[in-house]
């Protein structure tokens, strides 16, 4: 571990980097990659299951459910917890609240994501894709998996609310939270919902398949698990759009048309991200649901979050025009946003997950 | 900048236009699309569901095989009620037990429910049925098979290894 002390200035951002605080978030960020490589070989051999002849059926649900929890979970909350610590630590120009703790934090999460991971491989009772609805029963290992990667992300989490806190008290940073922090601030106040909501369902699931407690109430378990199954791709949504906001300010030295309007855009998704969870129990039976309570909570508050993210596509791009026109470089549709792909890798990264995510990420349902 | 400072700061015209227009394309989907998917779209189940014992259902289900029974297929009962009765179908794995045998134009009351794990009820032609299936919620749904014809009804939720094989049939006659 390094010394508590240590600070270097990053030659091209210009940040004061603790050496404690960047540990951390390569550690993160390598095992969210790590995550997202064994998600999507998985993805590719669950496509090669439709060739019958060299995989058994089984093995359809297997790698589906090594794909899910490795995409769905791993690696966004992974990656998240990397942000958190740059957020936290880097941009406010303070050193980790607790080294010791953010390592904690990532150990937990680390042994967790583990043993979900072998307990997919070495047991069929655990190929429950992304769906580990009871009475279908995993074996304890995978719940306590579950568990244990949940816990380490709530201490990662509230690590980083200690590290605001402790940069707040010493006054390392001028006026209000910047908006990246901000942004990252609300994807922290998603996980903390989120990772409590699955504790809620995954401490009875572990408990059940251990045999402490006889029965599990599969229609309230499954509306729980939901709380966590959904909110948990929001945390990553948040998360992301700071990260948008943040390679905008690094490309460009973008800034926000509107600090006002885009930090309103990151309440909205607190408001009402949430509630798109409620799509997943479309089909549940009236006499448990009825038509109103789904018709209300599919539609009614997500569009709150809905106009988050149609705010976020306008200030994302608005953020890399502000900065151009701030350098006097030409600005929109002209030869400024054109020239600047061949000059830096920075670019094309803030740049190519935008009109993706138009399609497939920024729709929080 | 000073605290509080930013709340201040004008916001462009260019993009309190584009909050405008977002703005309203929300009301309008909240307001005026989910209405009319809701009322138009067959977005949400029909029918009703009550809790029922498990055991209790089979029981029934077998009761309704036992008197209606016609034939058999691939070892499954082939059933074929009169008209206007109640019809019943009984989700476990892997398979829906029985086959049904109805008349088109007729009228029917659908039970189905599920004695072990959950399961998914979907039948993709006509697309007018997609119901997830608990032990313990009974389904009544009361329809009139339209067009004669063979219709499968797939479990589009994972009940275990198997759940690929898990299909049942309802066969429409004239």
């Amino acid at each position: 571990m390094t010394p508590l002390g240590e600070v270097r200035t990053c030659p091209v951002t210009g940040f004061r980097v603790h050496r404690a605080a960047e540990d951390l978030v390569k550690a993160n960020a390598v095992a969210a990659v790590v995550a997202l490589l064994v998600g999507g070989l998985a993805a590719i051999v669950v496509l090669f299951t439709r060739w019958m002849g060299a995989f058994p059926p089984e093995a359809f649900y297997q790698y589906l459910a090594l794909h899910a929890w490795n995409l769905l979970i791993f690696w966004i909350i992974f990656f998240e917890i990397g942000v958190l610590h740059f957020a936290g630590s880097i941009m406010l120009n303070t050193r980790p609240a607790s080294p010791a703790v953010g390592w904690a934090s990532f150990g937990l999460m680390a042994l967790g994501a583990l043993t979900v991971n072998r307990a997919i491989l070495t047991n069929p009772l655990n190929h429950l894709s992304f769906q580990p609805y009871p009475p279908l029963r995993g074996t304890p290992d995978f719940y306590l998996g579950i568990l244990l990667f949940a816990v380490g992300a709530l201490v990662g989490v509230g690590h980083f609310f200690a590290t605001v806190y402790k940069a707040y008290r010493d006054r390392t940073y001028q006026g209000p939270l910047p908006l990246v922090v901000f942004g990252a601030f609300t994807a922290a106040v998603l996980a903390v919902g989120t990772l409590l909501v699955g504790a809620v369902a995954f401490v009875p699931a572990f408990l059940w398949s251990a045999g402490a407690i006889s029965d599990l109430d599969p229609f309230l378990w499954k509306l729980v698990y939901w709380g966590f199954a959904h909110p948990s791709q929001q945390i990553n949504l948040a998360a992301m759009i700071a990260v948008w906001y943040l390679l905008a300010f690094l490309t460009v030295g973008g800034r926000t048309p509107s600090e006002k309007v885009s930090r309103v855009a990151f309440v909205l998704y607190l408001v009402g991200i949430n509630i798109a969870s409620a799509h997943h129990l479309q089909t549940e039976p009236s006499g448990a649901l009825s038509v109103g309570w789904k018709w209300v909570n599919t539609g009614y508050l997500v569009h709150l979050a809905v106009l988050g993210s149609m705010i976020h596509a306008f200030a994302v791009p608005g953020s890399v025009e502000v900065g151009q026109r701030l350098r006097a470089t030409p600005g929109a549709c002209s030869s400024g946003w054109c020239a600047r792909p061949g000059t830096t890798p920075r670019f094309p990264a803030s740049c190519c997950p935008l009109p993706c995510s138009a399609f497939w990420a920024a729709p929080p349902a | 900048m000073a605290p509080g400072a930013w709340w201040e700061e004008p916001v462009h015209r260019l993009e309190r236009a584009w909050v405008i227009i977002a703005a309203l394309i929300a009301v309008v989907f909240f307001s005026a699309m989910m209405l009319i998917w809701h009322a138009f779209g067959q977005q949400n189940s029909v029918g009703r569901a009550y809790r029922v014992d498990p055991k209790a259902y089979q029981a029934e289900v077998e009761r309704f095989v036992q008197q209606h029974k016609v034939g058999e297929e691939a070892g499954q009962p082939v059933v074929a009620p009169p008209p206007g009765s109640d019809v019943y179908i009984l989700a476990q794995r892997f398979r829906f037990y029985p086959i049904l045998k109805l008349k088109a134009g007729e009228r029917y009351v659908l039970h189905v429910s599920s004695l072990d794990v959950l399961h998914g009820f979907s039948i993709t032609r006509p697309h007018v049925w997609n119901l997830q299936l608990y032990p313990g919620y009974e389904w009544v749904l009361p329809f009139v098979p339209r067009e004669p014809g063979t219709y499968h009804m797939a479990c589009n939720d994972f009940c275990g290894v198997g759940h690929e094989m898990m299909l049942g049939k309802i066969v429409v006659e004239r």
